[in-house]
């Protein structure tokens, strides 16, 4: 099995919002970061791989496996965290523990323990009286205390304080040290994915925008800044977004399509993803005009 | 071993990493035989991608610094010379190139500049 | 599954000095009562409301999307809810039974009521569950308690057989119509409830 994940133009469709022809592809071994605005649709797309919610159109594999057909036995190798802890609350670690070893067959209670250890997490204190970031960890220490081979996270990183969301990107790298071990993260915190992804895919209003390797992106990608004169000559095909402001114009180009004596700045994903956002938005009030 | 990166210098982070490897190799830090860190321990340790680190190793085996056996990871290759020597030549070609540029850049004649490196030459 | 049966127990157990109360309650009414069958009835309708609770726990939490990117199917959740509720219904038979003999009845009358009492018990989670997985607990209450005044009905009437012994022809008719009944409703029940659940968008 080369690929940890794999979707193959999937689509969903609903009253007032559709997902189009997703494809994307997470080779083993690596992290897959999954990024988009609120409402994109990357919700969506991972209630789809856990066949939480039926596809109209196209195929999922999970760990080389038909989400529709052989889905049960894969989630013994899957590790969920989603932005809301699912323990009823007033359960309490050990009770999950136990629960959850009558669930998987592969479930480590040791492994759980010293977890719950690292963390920080009492054994028999009720999950109504914890904090966000301790419930996160609890789930997280659950993905991970049986034989999970691929992570998914759907905005787990929500709302927790930086000091938290490093602590638990160490744990993510300490599990991706396995090369049989992936992890498809879909988060609107770009700053935590930037480091350390390997790919990044980008959703756009139910549409993936573009889904590569992290370091081509940046490599592709970079900030020009020069005069709105400057600006007009520019071959258009190379910019992706701009910003005007009363002293200039900054824009998101490719840098090889860019002819000319321009000083460009290196980029971030996160601003990759403004100008393409705000690119979009643009496009729709020139249809208006 | 220190690999220092600089996510503000304008080269690629694999460059950086493949570049001050290099150097760790030739200026006989790291000996023939030495087992270079994993490509995923180094990516976690510096908080970079994996297909960073994948890509510096390659590098550095295309120009036979090291060499990767799958199952094993990657080791210093046989020191060799003609190739520490090319990799030597190069970066003083870089430095010179530089030189020259400034010097036109200021006005130095080129005797004039070929007295400054005899200066320095016979110093040493 | 027995993961999933624990859970619920679990949660249910945290309420157990609700119960608990309620229970004696019950039975001072019933002993002040001299009527053992109320006593019964009331025992039955809690445990089957209980089941209610454990689905209204799962909603809360959101479980059911948690639980179905575990190694549980589908079909699993559904018939851990008719497990569960089994295993109240016991819970309630054996309280039924127990009570019944220490108030001093005779054994065959008490079984036999226990049995009835426990059946319609099982009826009413028959009736309701399907309504529960497509509507959740919030909307499936109220139709809960429509469906909660037919039992009640036939729990009023059952207590009241239980007084009069029912004739011989009678007698053993009724239970075969009324296993007959049960399994039917059963296989309905869980053929709907499964139905509606795999269909679900959770």
């Amino acid at each position: 099995m080369t690929e940890a994940l794999k979707l193959v133009n999937v689509s969903k469709h609903y009253k007032d919002f559709s997902l189009k022809q997703v494809n994307l592809s997470l080779p083993a071994g690596c992290i897959m970061g999954f990024i988009g605005e609120n409402g994109a649709g990357k919700t969506t797309t991972i209630k789809l791989i856990l066949d939480l919610i039926k596809r109209d159109e196209g195929r999922i594999f999970v760990l080389g496996k038909d989400n529709q057909k052989d889905l049960k036995s894969v989630k013994e190798n899957i590790g969920v965290v989603m932005e809301d802890c699912f323990f009823p609350e007033n359960h309490t670690a050990s009770s999950v523990n136990k629960i959850l070893r009558g669930i998987y067959g592969t479930w480590d209670v040791n492994r759980f323990n010293s977890y719950l250890r690292q963390f920080s997490i009492p054994a028999d204190k009720q999950i109504k009286d914890y904090s966000k970031g301790m419930k996160m960890k609890l789930s997280i220490a659950a993905a991970l205390s049986h034989d999970s081979k691929l992570l998914i996270l759907d905005e787990a990183t929500n709302g927790l304080d930086p000091v938290i969301r490093d602590e638990i990107l160490d744990v993510f790298l300490e599990f991706i040290q396995d090369e049989s071990h992936s992890i498809f993260i879909s988060s609107h915190i770009i700053s935590d994915l930037e480091k350390v992804c390997d790919y990044i895919t980008f959703i756009h209003k139910g549409s993936i925008v573009f889904s590569e390797s992290k370091d081509e992106l940046l490599n592709l990608y970079g900030i020009l800044k020069c005069s709105e004169k400057d600006f007009s000559r520019i071959n258009p095909e190379a910019v992706i977004g701009y910003r005007k402001s009363q002293f200039g114009v900054e824009a998101l180009v490719k840098k090889k399509l860019v002819r000319g004596n321009f000083v460009i700045d290196r980029t971030s994903i996160e601003e990759i993803m403004l100008f393409y956002t705000n690119r979009s938005k643009e496009k729709q009030l020139e249809v208006r005009h | 071993m220190d690999i220092i990166i600089s996510n503000s210098s304008g080269q690629p982070i694999y460059e950086q990493i493949a570049t001050q490897i290099k150097n760790l190799i030739i200026s006989g830090e790291l000996k023939e035989g030495d087992a270079l860190p994993s490509m995923r321990l180094l990516a976690k340790e510096l908080r970079i991608s994996v297909i960073t680190t994948k890509r510096a190793y390659e590098e550095l085996e295309r120009e036979g610094f090291i060499t990767s056996v799958t199952g094993k990871g990657s080791f210093v290759a046989a020191k060799n010379v003609d190739l520490i020597r090319e990799h030597q030549l190069r970066e003083i070609e870089e430095h010179m190139k530089k030189i020259v540029e400034k010097s036109i850049a200021c006005g130095l004649t080129l005797d004039e500049l070929i007295e400054m490196l005899k200066l320095f030459y016979e110093g040493e | 599954m027995k993961g999933l049966i624990l859970k619920d127990l679990y949660n249910l157990s945290k309420q157990y000095k609700i119960v608990l109360i309620l229970v004696v309650f019950y039975l001072v009414i019933s002993l002040t009562n001299e009527d053992s069958s109320f006593f019964g009835g009331v025992v039955t309708i809690l445990m089957v409301m209980q089941l209610v609770t454990a689905i209204a726990y799962d909603e809360k939490s959101k479980w059911d999307r948690y639980a179905l990117a575990m190694p549980i199917s589908r079909t699993d959740l559904v018939l851990s809810k008719y497990l569960l509720g089994g295993i109240l219904l016991a819970i309630a038979f054996a309280a039924n039974f127990i009570f019944g003999m220490a108030s001093g009845s005779e054994p065959v009358e008490t079984l036999i009521i226990s049995v009835a009492m426990t059946g319609v018990g099982l009826l009413f989670m028959f009736l309701i569950l399907p309504f529960l997985f497509k509507f959740g607990v919030e909307k499936g209450r109220y139709i809960a308690m429509l469906i909660f005044f037919i039992p009640t009905g036939v729990l009023v009437i059952v207590s009241k057989m239980g007084l009069q012994l029912p004739d011989e022809d009678f007698m053993s008719v009724f239970p075969v119509i009324g296993i007959l009944v049960l399994i039917l409703a059963g296989i309905i029940s869980v053929s709907a409830s499964l139905a509606i659940f795999k269909k679900k968008e959770v």
